[in-house]
């Protein structure tokens, strides 16, 4: 059941397979997190956002091919996000943080059903793009391009959101707005375009991480039910709201899944649940997680 | 509207609760007019006591808990796992399934009870289904994907005669006695000084604290009950399939407890019960017509979120 005899190329293997899951995780963790601080609410229509990038490959590569979908698919459906915060979620501000949250279950309910009314029951299995099919040899070990790509992709991408959040004026707002809300309100900063913006962003980042995803784990309904689960994982682990914590509890849960399917395959969904209540015993915050807030 | 004096008020209450029982026990009968069978009627009534204990936690104290299916599936499979390997019979069986149920809820509150709001809801997800891939991974002892078969619902014997639960008519009337039981101790909790406290949580956390409450534990109580609730639902309905399968845990079906409560009425004693009954028969009803019953019931949610967030006894309520 349990196997430590693991070579050096398993191993390197391994890490990089991490670390691709990983990056994916994070991009889609940064946008939970940045609306759990700044709207205060679990945006549970995350997960079918996702579902609905991955989808956005499955018709649009016979046309496309797979690299427009990349920009298309998250550009689609951040603009989609914003108008689900625009029309349904918007009135809802005046009331419990609670009742947003509901709302956000209920349309993931919806989506998810609409997307097996659409495209059906059963998966699509997708190849990576012919540029990145097959596998590179690293002189040590062999690894798969398209997952290498993932992993470089996601860090540049990254890169961008950090320079956002730390050198724009509306990254600075909305990171600002996670720390206290009421302040930035009290600057006169209209908050509810804030709001949109940032889930656009978050949405937007779910459906790339979809995109993305899609030529690995195949293409299936309940494909943002399971992914968001780890997602709350990553945020708890990391700390909720914050940049840094999304990043670190991501790669950190990606690898430990990557590992544990390798270590000990029967309970491999189990374990990182383990170390997420590990991580609260020891830091009740998660690993980042900035004191005052959600408390 | 006249202030009317407690006691008269809690005669009111019981004759209320007199009329629900009465209403309920007769509910076998009437179902079939409204194209319903013994086997729908027995499944509202569980979901009753499930939604009843959620409510104490939401309604009452204001926590939102989005795994509390855990709990239930906790206890059902304990129930089922314990009675299958040591031929214990049903009843402690159940004891025991509520009992391994509420220790569940005990651990997982202990260790999250200090983090509110979104972050407890988001904790609870996440602990709920740690125990979901469990009974789906586990397969030596809960039989993994294929669910766990062969849980017994014989015979209890009374001594005189034997209870025959067999049949799912007088099963029915085996659920309803814990129903009584549920709906009798909740409104003695609310009712209690210990759900005055709960409801100046709900209303306002530093006040109460301030005042010189120990809202954790408070809080923590409240989460107990709610997962015992939860676990009694839980024995129930492993006995009433006689099977059980991961998904009684999953976050989804923690959710739909969430619409029950919401869509009866939170923060009353009879809300939760009626969006119980609603909620599974429509549920039902939906999936004999279409696979995408999902789709509706996320649909009807979302309406009463907008439009009627205090559920339909809280509409009855405020129109008097």
């Amino acid at each position: 059941m349990i196997s430590l005899n693991l070579s050096f190329p398993t191993i390197m293997n391994q890490l990089l397979n991490g670390f691709a899951l990983g990056t994916l995780l994070v991009l889609m963790a940064i946008g939970l997190t940045i609306i759990l601080g700044l709207m205060r609410v679990i945006n549970f229509t995350h997960g079918v956002i996702y579902a609905l990038g991955a989808y956005s490959v499955v018709t649009l590569f016979n046309y496309t091919g797979f690299w427009p979908c990349l920009i298309i698919g998250p550009i689609v459906l951040g603009l989609f996000g914003m108008g689900l915060e625009a029309t349904l979620i918007r009135p809802l501000y005046k009331r419990d943080p609670l009742h947003t949250m509901l709302l956000t279950f209920g349309l993931a309910l919806m989506i998810e059903d609409l997307i097996r009314m659409i495209w059906g029951d059963a998966a699509y299995p997708m190849s990576a793009p012919d540029a990145l099919s097959g596998i590179i040899d690293l002189k040590l070990f062999i690894f798969s391009k398209y997952r290498l790509f993932i992993i470089l992709f996601s860090a540049g991408l990254l890169t961008a959101l950090w320079f956002f959040f730390q050198k724009t004026a509306m990254g600075k707002t909305i990171l600002a707005g996670t720390f206290d809300r009421e302040m930035v309100v009290a600057l006169g900063i209209p908050i509810n375009l804030l709001f949109t913006i940032t889930f656009g962003i978050g949405s937007a980042l779910a459906a790339l991480a979809g995109v993305l995803n899609a030529p690995i784990q195949g293409v299936y309904p309940p494909m943002g039910t399971t992914i968001i689960m780890s997602c709350f994982v990553v945020v708890i682990i990391g700390g909720m709201g914050s940049f840094w914590g999304a990043v670190i509890g991501g790669l950190l849960v990606g690898v430990v899944v990557s590992f544990s399917v390798e270590v000990f395959s029967a309970m491999s969904d189990v374990i990182v649940f383990i170390l997420m209540a590990v991580v609260l015993l020891v830091r009740p915050r998660g690993i980042a997680g900035i004191e005052g807030l959600l408390e | 509207m006249k202030q009317l004096p407690i006691e008269k008020n809690r005669a009111m209450d019981f004759l209320k609760m007199a009329i629900l029982f009465a209403i309920v026990a007769a509910w076998p009968k009437i179902i079939p007019l409204v194209g319903g069978y013994t086997g729908l009627a027995i499944e509202m009534v569980i979901f009753a006591i499930f939604a009843l204990g959620f409510d104490l936690l939401l309604g009452y104290t204001g926590i939102l808990s989005f795994g509390q299916a855990a709990y239930f599936g906790l206890a059902g499979y304990s129930m089922g796992i314990i009675c299958i390997h040591f031929k214990l019979p049903i009843l402690l069986g159940m004891l025991m399934g509520i009992l391994v149920g509420t220790l569940g809820a005990v651990i997982v509150g202990l260790l999250i009870i200090r983090k509110t709001g979104i972050y407890f809801a988001m904790l609870t997800i996440a602990f709920g289904q740690m125990f979901f891939f469990i009974a789906s991974r586990w397969k030596t002892v809960t039989g993994g994907e294929d669910g766990l078969t062969g849980i017994p619902r014989d015979v209890i014997p009374l001594g005189l005669f034997n209870w025959n639960l067999k049949n799912d008519l007088s099963f029915f009337y085996f659920v309803f006695v814990f129903f009584i039981a549920a709906t009798l101790i909740k409104y003695w909790l609310i009712e209690s000084h210990f759900g005055q406290v709960l409801k100046t949580i709900r209303e306002n956390e530093k006040r109460a604290q301030v005042v010189g409450y120990n809202v954790r534990r408070y809080k923590l109580y409240s989460f107990i009950v709610s997962g015992i609730f939860a676990a009694v639902a839980g024995t129930l309905y492993a006995m009433f399939l006689r099977y059980m399968f991961p998904q009684t845990l999953d976050w989804v079906r923690s959710g739909n407890v969430v619409i029950m409560a919401l869509v009866g009425g939170l923060g009353t004693l009879f809300g939760p019960i009626l969006g119980a009954g609603v909620v599974t028969y429509l549920m039902n009803f939906i999936s004999y017509y279409t696979k995408y019953w999902q789709f509706f019931v996320g649909a009807i949610f979302i309406i009463f979120i907008l439009f009627l967030p205090r559920g339909i006894w809280g509409f009855v309520q405020r129109k008097r």
